[in-house]
């Protein structure tokens, strides 16, 4: 088995307990389609591990601020 | 008088007693029921309200009572904004037996300022999803070339536009909804700041990230349906309040020495950027300078950047709204709206608040550039409106969207003309938040200066 198969069968594992946990029943055809969103999405996830300025305490805020004006 | 004719010039016919609303909304009828079928930008008319609606106007005004601008014009609406009595099906079948209660916020300003309300408009299912032929309704298409999508999730609402059934069809956006359909379809297409616009009643897909907003004919329409819609809604927690400027005012004041930076970086070097759209751009940027404006360009934040955040966002909240349905009727969700609704399961708290804080970087990013320059000249969509394809996959649009949604800057997509193929081009200006006066300002300009408010629109009876 190569390598990249064993990471493919790996993410699918990945999500498939993701979607147990979650009570989430997927039909079988639909499978690939979910996991190559799922990759993806985790890509982005590490992309803004990764950007984020930990001391930044000024942009810890979990909302827009509407009222914001320049 | 048919949409041909500018909403201000429309007004003027129906406060001076020369055309009537009734007779106008029943131009527009006939049209949508002539070609409806091909364009399938409807998914209910309603004529009896609208004609009722025409002939209350007509009454008014004969009274000497104007009640705005908009007061006799035929407008539409996205399926996701509740009209009371009516379905809002969010294109979905999840939502067919749902019928409002109320009028949504930017339907009740509609109504009071005294607009006739055909119907209700198609778009992607929950306005997400993508053009699918497995949802309740068939998919929008584009009037320019029946065989191309319009862009979405506004789809409808674009395609309204271009095929002439109304100059004003509210959209929504959430990562590029209004913009794209509106580059496709040679529409305007303005996404006020966040906050602007209530959304009290209209179905959120991702609550921090959704606007509402109108796509119109033209600039000058898009500047008077704002004018309408501004102002705060208690009923809606995301609500500014904020004054409301006069969106019309400086309208034809032109460029002269206003200050337009290009982030070239986002656009240039992709490889979706076609070379009709590369011209186009290219084109703007000699005509804004030519008009006066002082070009420089600028750096934003890595694309790639935003369109993280928006999605990660994006999926987490849209999980939150849709999670029991996404356990108990997956089955009910079109092939490519359920994959996209149901991974924000895999999203954790810590991932969604780290996505928050990336926010809050980028927008201080985009504020200290705008510092320099008065608005920011950039990319909507790449190329024209690509073919409908028979099996519904993801694919990537050519498109730019998501950067001021997750900022929440006001946002104006203008068509500049089109390509050798007959579809729209388009550009996009950005600006400062609740700076819609100068972002409208310089989308006149370049309307003005490109031709477009000559630009007829498809021949959809040949």
């Amino acid at each position: 088995m190569s390598v990249a198969s064993v990471s493919a069968g790996s993410d699918m594992q990945e999500l498939l307990e993701i979607l147990s946990r979650n009570r989430i029943r997927v039909p079988d055809d639909r499978l690939d389609l979910v996991l190559a969103e799922y990759r993806l999405l985790r890509d982005q996830m590490n992309l803004l591990e990764r950007q984020l300025d930990s001391g930044a305490h000024a942009h810890i805020m979990t909302a827009m601020a509407p009222a914001e004006r320049p | 008088m048919s949409t041909g004719t500018s909403i201000r010039r429309q007004a003027e016919h129906l406060r001076g007693g020369l055309d009537t609303s009734a007779a106008l909304t029943q131009a527009l009828l006939d049209r949508i029921a002539a070609t409806n079928a091909r364009t399938c930008a409807f998914i209910r008319v309603d004529s009896a309200g609208a004609l009722a609606a025409a002939r209350q106007a007509d009454a008014e005004l004969a009274n000497g009572r104007v009640r705005s601008p908009l007061h006799g014009i035929p407008v539409a609406v996205k399926d996701i904004y509740d009209v009371a009595g009516q379905p809002t099906t969010c294109h979905s079948k999840l939502r067919l037996d749902h019928v409002a209660e109320d009028d949504s916020g930017p339907v009740q300003r509609l109504r009071d300022a005294g607009a006739v309300l055909l119907g209700k408009l198609a778009t992607h299912e929950f306005a997400l999803g993508g053009p699918s032929f497995d949802l309740p309704f068939p998919p929008a298409r584009n009037p320019w070339d029946l065989d191309r999508i319009p862009g979405g999730s506004s789809s409808g609402s674009g395609a309204a536009i271009a095929a002439g059934y109304t100059r004003i069809a509210l959209g929504s956006c959430t990562g590029g909804s209004i913009g794209v359909p509106a580059a496709w379809c040679g529409a305007v297409g303005l996404k006020p700041t966040y906050g602007r616009v209530s959304k009290y009643g209209v179905f959120p897909l991702s609550w921090t990230l959704d606007h509402c907003g109108p796509l119109t004919r033209s600039v000058e329409d898009a500047a008077l349906t704002l004018q309408v819609l501004a102002g705060h809604d208690a009923r809606d927690p995301s609500s500014a309040a904020v004054p409301v400027a006069d969106y019309t005012a400086d309208l034809e004041r032109g460029v002269g020495n206003l200050r337009v930076g290009v982030p070239r970086h986002t656009f240039q070097n992709s490889p979706l950027a076609s070379a009709a759209f590369l011209d186009a751009m290219s084109n703007t940027e000699a005509q804004l300078e030519e008009a006066g404006a002082v070009l420089s360009e600028v750096t934003l934040p890595d694309p790639d950047v935003f369109l993280a955040c928006g999605r990660v966002i994006n999926s987490a909240e849209i999980f939150s709204v849709h999670r029991d349905w996404v356990r108990e009727r997956p089955q009910d969700y079109g092939e490519l709206t359920l994959p996209r609704f149901l991974l924000g399961a895999a999203i954790g708290s810590e991932d969604y608040l780290t996505a928050m804080r990336v926010r809050r970087q980028l927008a201080a990013g985009v504020n200290s550039v705008l510092e320099h320059v008065d608005v920011l000249l950039t990319a909507v969509t790449l190329d024209v409106a690509p073919p409908f394809e028979p099996t519904p996959h993801f694919r990537f649009w050519p498109v730019q969207t998501y950067v001021f949604n997750v900022t929440g800057h006001p946002t104006v997509t203008v068509p500049v003309g089109l390509s050798a193929q007959g579809l729209p081009l388009a550009v996009q200006v950005v600006g400062r938040y609740f700076d819609e006066a100068t972002v409208l300002r310089v989308a006149r300009a370049i309307e003005r200066l490109s031709g477009w408010e000559r630009q007829a629109l498809p021949d959809l009876q040949g």
